[in-house]
């Protein structure tokens, strides 16, 4: 069983140099082989493309729009939701004025200060 | 024990400690925390509608794809009822402003008013269960059930999905009305109808997408 302070050092072991130059090492291992093979880039799955005719075809158009929709949903929620929280949490901070003063000479239907109860 | 030790003890009993008064921990005492400008009701009915957007836009991705890659949609002689589904629609979005207008009056603490503007809500939205669900029974007499083909399959699980959900938020509204006519909500009270009145609004401008996208297409 794990005590408490174990917990914490392999919590605090994450952000140790040689955890993100592991992670640093990974990724750069996985853009590799990418990096020299750039004809097998734009390829997409191997299964859409056996069975896609072509860009021209229908299925192909409905297939982007429908993976479009899918992979913007998330962003557009958490930017929306978020955005509506940030804003929500700005507003409360901000200070209340007090209303603007009277003017002190009449403008159409605006009330002097004096005459004001 | 003299009498001047008890009354010092009493007096020491009687007031609360510091450590108390700020609360456990040494956090101030709920009374005294400050409201958070986003409730935990509003962040949680937040969190269930982007789920359910999730949801949908799986239903409606798919039914993209089926509709790309069909030659003939909808399937042969079969026409869906447009006319009466417009009707529906604004039903519904009358729907909507009428749950705005119960949440405007709970803000005014007038319990009349939300009571009449929430029962119009509930009734509106049993006449588009309603409505949908004549359409239904006139389009499987057609010949349109779940399994003739890909187009009824994904007509009516997209759209009985919503109808489901629209079922869930009646249902959700009527036990808020209950609760309304008993007195329960105030206009420092009103965050179980403002949360339903979030999802009402969520289910209407679902449908809002829905229609165009299955009836007008």
């Amino acid at each position: 069983m794990l005590q408490t302070s174990q917990y914490t050092y392999m919590r605090l072991r994450i952000f140790s140099l040689s955890y993100w130059l592991l992670v640093g090492l990974w990724g750069l291992a996985s853009v590799f082989p990418a990096a020299f093979t750039s004809s097998a880039l734009a390829q997409g799955c191997a299964m859409c493309k056996t069975a896609l005719s072509g860009a021209e075809d229908p299925l192909a158009v409905g297939i982007f729009w429908s993976a479009m929709l899918m992979m913007s949903m998330p962003f557009v929620l958490f930017a929306s939701i978020g955005g509506w929280i940030f804003y929500q949490y700005r507003s409360a901070d901000r200070p209340v004025y007090p209303p603007a003063a009277v003017l002190p000479f009449e403008i159409g239907s605006i009330k002097k200060k004096e005459d004001l109860p | 024990m003299s009498s001047a030790t008890v009354s010092s003890q009493t007096t020491e009993v009687s007031q609360p400690r510091p450590s108390l008064q700020k609360g456990f921990g040494g956090s101030p005492p709920p009374s005294a925390r400050p409201t958070p400008p986003v409730s935990n009701a509003r962040l949680g009915m937040l969190m269930l509608i982007s789920a359910e957007t999730m949801l949908f836009v799986g239903l409606v991705g798919a039914y993209i794809v089926f509709r790309a890659g069909s030659k003939v949609w909808p399937s042969g002689h079969l026409y869906l009822p447009v006319a009466v589904t417009w009707l529906n629609t604004i039903f519904l979005l009358i729907s909507c402003y009428t749950m705005h207008r119960a949440i405007k009056a709970l803000r005014l603490d007038q319990h009349e008013r939300v009571v009449t503007w929430l029962s119009l809500t509930a009734l509106l939205g049993t006449i588009f269960l309603a409505v949908q669900g004549y359409e239904w029974t006139q389009l499987i007499r057609d010949g349109l059930t779940i399994s003739t083909g890909m187009y009824g399959a994904t007509f009516y699980t997209l759209i009985g999905c919503h109808g489901l959900h629209v079922l869930a938020a009646v249902v959700w509204l009527l036990a808020v009305l209950v609760l309304a006519t008993q007195g329960r909500f105030s206009a420092s009270r009103p965050i179980a109808v403002e949360i339903c009145g979030m999802y009402w609004y969520y289910v209407g401008a679902l449908w809002a997408v829905l229609f165009p996208l299955v009836y007008l297409n």
